[in-house]
């Protein structure tokens, strides 16, 4: 019970009271400045939409962070994948390395018209979108981790006569593993905007709407309370989703810390 | 680490908005309506459906009544109704159930004059798919833009009910890639460009199936029309004479859009100019009257937006539009 | 366990960097199966290049090296780093049984044999689940010389394993060290910059000259086995321990 408290006090209470001083403010400021609600709504007003709105709302998550759940697994397996080749080899990871890269800066416009193509509308391409997005700061850092392992342990393994399959599996691979969770905490909040921005492009087709129809929807509407709504709710999705990460990371990582 | 993270976000929510907040200082009368330049703020990058405001430029229309106006031009997600609701910007153009939709979130928007007294909207399908009503529409991929009044229309209207609605992204690249594939578009514009390309499009007119909102509207602010009447007046009055001048001959005017628009060719504009004739100056309507709007006109589509719960009910259509500078124009001097 | 402890021969052994720099130049040296032999010279002088050429972590540039005739690598040589080195991820039991799971070792066996090796360098079992953040460095540095004891090495090479420890633990690892050379009676060589510490464990003790590095003075320590902490104080230690450390003086001018 103690330790539940602990928890609550020190985890839970702090982000709520300061989102209160948040929403106390921003209720004084409309007021101070004399904001039109068509371009930013009181927090009552938003509050009534979610409680309106809840069930479009709580469809409209549960599919964004759908595919952004997806696209991010995607990038952790694929990233690693791909880091594992760079860390093996100089050559590969020099050569390819800038590709990756175009990965983090092409503007998803570019290539929308290609995803299309390939995965077709629907689930399939926001998928690729939140994966693109989410991609490359798990390469980065696994790679990172890979090729930073400090000489004297590769030297430990030197001197054991280990096979590159085994320095791989029992040096490269858990030394890179706080790297990983760095890679994945950045990419977390990526892969909601990769779902979001996917749905601008690729849809789902039906009846099914994401955030990111609903952003667009309100927005061409001037229905500035509700763009409001679907914009912080894709806010919590995220944070939700990098709370997720953090509490799985910390587990995992608890080998590697005195914490 | 988790939390701090929180507060990040919230923070950059406040930042981003931070600027918004200092640039609205409540209710006043427009800062450009002096005796300097007013601005009249387009709706889309320049094209044919805004061929009247141009003229008015270029044959000096706003000169003769003693206005410097600038015409500025919009694009892909340009805060038109924002800017001339906040009072930035003291004219706008856009179409009439947009008016509507933002008088229904208290922005205080007056209609003042109908470009195209008949929508140009239609859904634009290849000759190939055989469609050639609403009613065929069937196993085609439909483009079409996220919360557009006129899609709200047809899909309540059960057309589309057998199509797959997409993300309609502003390029005609997946029409001419793919004879199943239907976008949304205007008559005037993009037919003549994938023409061009080779493709043989069908339009189905949406006004065809009884939505029918005006287009091109010029449109203010509230407080100054209450302020400066006369203002408005004037500017109404050079742009209908720029619409009739602009009818009868688009080609000088053309080459003007074209400046401020440089992607569009002259081929494209002259099209546009005799597509949207009919459109502008249906047969029943005297050039005397061009501009005019009626209160059915609107109450309809205020019934037709309340029907697709765009607007709520007791939205009262009188206060967005403005039929005081419609009367039949004088001949021109 | 018993170990088939090797004999070391180096003739002139020379390091010559990429850079540059000449580390070691015409080094002879010879130890004997089951010797205990320390290295003493100044800082950077070279002798942990020495010691990592006869890990096989170094090549020579000139001269030749060879364990009982063959090549290095033939040998199992193992390795005491000056930092414990130990796999962070891994726990005590799962550190020391590192070399044998990479030599494909069945995991009863590995048990068994690290489990042995904890228990030979005086840490309790209970110590075996402990991850090394949870220990103290002088029970990290047990834990780096029970992995290098567990595969039963022929030579034995520490690299000023002991200069982070403060002054007593030091000197209770030097006796414990010793103890077990006295059991299991590797040949082993050890770098230190600790007069005291060198004699008090070798039978023999080099002192290596500044950069490019030969060895300049041999001595031999023929002070009675077992030792124990006594013999630090006897008069004969520190006449020894003052002719040593003149002669490292000498090095380092």
């Amino acid at each position: 019970m103690k330790q539940f408290a602990r928890v609550v006090l020190t985890r839970v209470a702090p982000p709520l009271i300061a989102s209160a001083v948040f929403v106390g403010l921003w209720a004084v400021a409309i007021q101070l400045f004399q904001v039109k609600s068509f371009l930013a709504p009181m927090p009552g007003d938003v509050w009534r939409v979610f409680v309106r709105e809840r069930e479009t709302l709580w469809h409209a998550c549960w599919l964004t962070g759908q595919a952004a759940v997806f696209g991010l697994l995607l990038s952790v397996v694929c990233g690693f994948v791909v880091a594992a080749v760079f860390s093996q080899s100089k050559i590969v990871r020099y050569s390819l390395y800038p590709y990756a890269i175009f990965l983090q800066t092409v503007p998803i416009v570019a290539i929308a018209p290609l995803l299309v193509m390939w995965f077709g509308y629907g689930g399939s391409g926001v998928i690729a979108v939140a994966f693109i997005l989410s991609v490359f700061p798990i390469i980065a850092n696994v790679t990172e981790g890979m090729t930073s392992v400090p000489r004297s342990l590769h030297e430990l393994f030197d001197l054991n006569r280990a096979s590159r399959w085994q320095r791989f599996t029992k040096l490269q691979v858990p030394y890179s593993l706080p790297y990983l969770v760095t890679g994945v905490r950045t990419s977390s909040g990526l892969s909601v905007i990769g779902a979001i921005v996917g749905e601008f492009f690729v849809g789902y087709g039906g009846d099914g709407f994401g955030l990111g129809y609903l952003i667009r929807v309100t927005a061409e509407r001037f229905q500035t309370d509700q763009l409001f709504a679907a914009v912080i709710l894709s806010t919590l999705l995220g944070v939700m989703i990098f709370a997720v990460v953090s509490f799985v990371a910390e587990k995992c990582l608890s080998r590697f810390r005195a914490i | 680490m988790f939390y701090s993270s929180i507060l990040a976000r919230k923070l950059s929510l406040g930042l981003m908005v931070f600027p918004l907040l200092l640039g609205c200082t409540g209710t006043e009368v427009p800062d450009d309506v002096t005796d300097e330049t007013i601005t009249l703020a387009l709706n889309w990058y320049p094209d044919s459906q805004h061929g009247g405001f141009y003229a008015a430029e270029h044959f000096g229309f706003f000169k003769d009544e003693g206005l410097q106006v600038k015409i500025e031009p919009g694009g892909p997600g340009a805060p038109v109704v924002q800017n001339v609701g906040l009072g930035r910007v003291a004219f706008g153009v856009g179409n009439a159930d947009q008016i509507l939709l933002a008088r229904e979130q208290q922005i205080p928007l007056v209609a003042l004059m109908a470009s195209m007294q008949n929508s140009p909207r239609c859904l634009m399908v290849h000759q190939e798919s055989g469609i050639t009503s609403f009613e065929q529409l069937k196993g085609i991929k439909l483009a079409l833009g996220a919360g557009k009044s006129f899609a709200k229309f047809l899909s309540q209207d059960g057309v589309l009910k057998d199509v797959q609605v997409v993300p309609y992204t502003g390029s005609v690249a997946p029409f001419l890639a793919d004879p199943q594939f239907g976008q949304q578009a205007y008559v005037f514009s993009e037919p003549y460009v994938v023409e061009q390309r080779g493709a043989h499009p069908v339009c189905l007119m949406v006004s065809d199936r009884g939505f029918n909102p005006y287009s091109s509207i010029l449109f203010t602010n509230e407080e100054l029309l209450q302020e400066k009447p006369e203002v408005v007046a004037k500017i109404v009055r050079a742009v209908r004479r720029g619409w009739l001048a602009y009818l009868n001959d688009p080609e000088p005017v053309n080459q003007k859009i074209q400046k401020d628009n440089p992607e569009m060719n002259l081929e494209a504009l002259s099209y546009g100019a005799k597509a949207i004739a009919d459109l502008c100056l249906p047969a029943a309507l005297a050039k005397a009257d061009i501009g005019t709007m009626t209160d059915a006109r609107w109450d309809e589509l205020k019934q037709q937006l309340t029907e697709i719960e765009l607007v709520s009910e007791d939205l009262s259509p009188s206060q967005s539009y403005s039929l005081q500078f419609l009367q039949p124009l004088e001949a021109s001097p | 366990m018993t170990s088939l402890s090797r004999r070391i021969i180096a003739q002139r052994l020379g390091v010559t960097f990429p850079e540059g720099q000449t580390t070691l130049s015409e080094i002879d040296f010879r130890g004997d199966p089951g010797e205990f032999v320390s290295i003493l010279g100044p800082s950077g002088c070279g002798k942990s290049t020495f010691l990592r050429c006869v890990a096989g972590l170094q090549k020579p540039t000139t001269g030749s090296l060879l364990c009982e005739d063959e090549e290095p690598s033939a040998s199992r040589i193992a390795f005491v780093f000056q930092d414990p080195n130990l796999l962070p991820w891994r726990n005590v039991h799962q550190n020391v049984g590192l070399p044998l799971e990479l030599e494909r070792q069945s995991s009863e066996q590995i048990a068994v044999r690290a489990t042995d090796a904890i228990q030979l360098v005086g840490l309790e079992q209970n110590d075996s689940s402990k991850l090394p953040h949870m220990l103290s460095g002088g029970m990290r540095m047990r834990v780096s010389l029970a992995r290098a004891l567990v595969t039963d090495p022929h030579v034995l090479l520490l690299d000023e394993p002991f200069a982070a420890l403060d002054e007593i633990s030091r000197q209770m690892l030097n006796e414990e060290l010793l103890r077990l050379w006295q059991q299991q009676g590797w040949t082993t060589l050890f770098v230190t910059h600790n007069v005291t510490e060198a004699v008090f464990l070798s039978q023999r003790v080099i002192v290596m000259s500044r950069r490019p590095a030969t060895i300049i003075d041999e001595f031999t320590i023929d002070f009675d086995q077992p030792r124990d902490a006594e013999l630090r104080g006897t008069p004969a230690f520190a006449e020894t321990t003052r002719r040593v450390s003149a002669a490292l003086r000498g090095a380092m001018s």
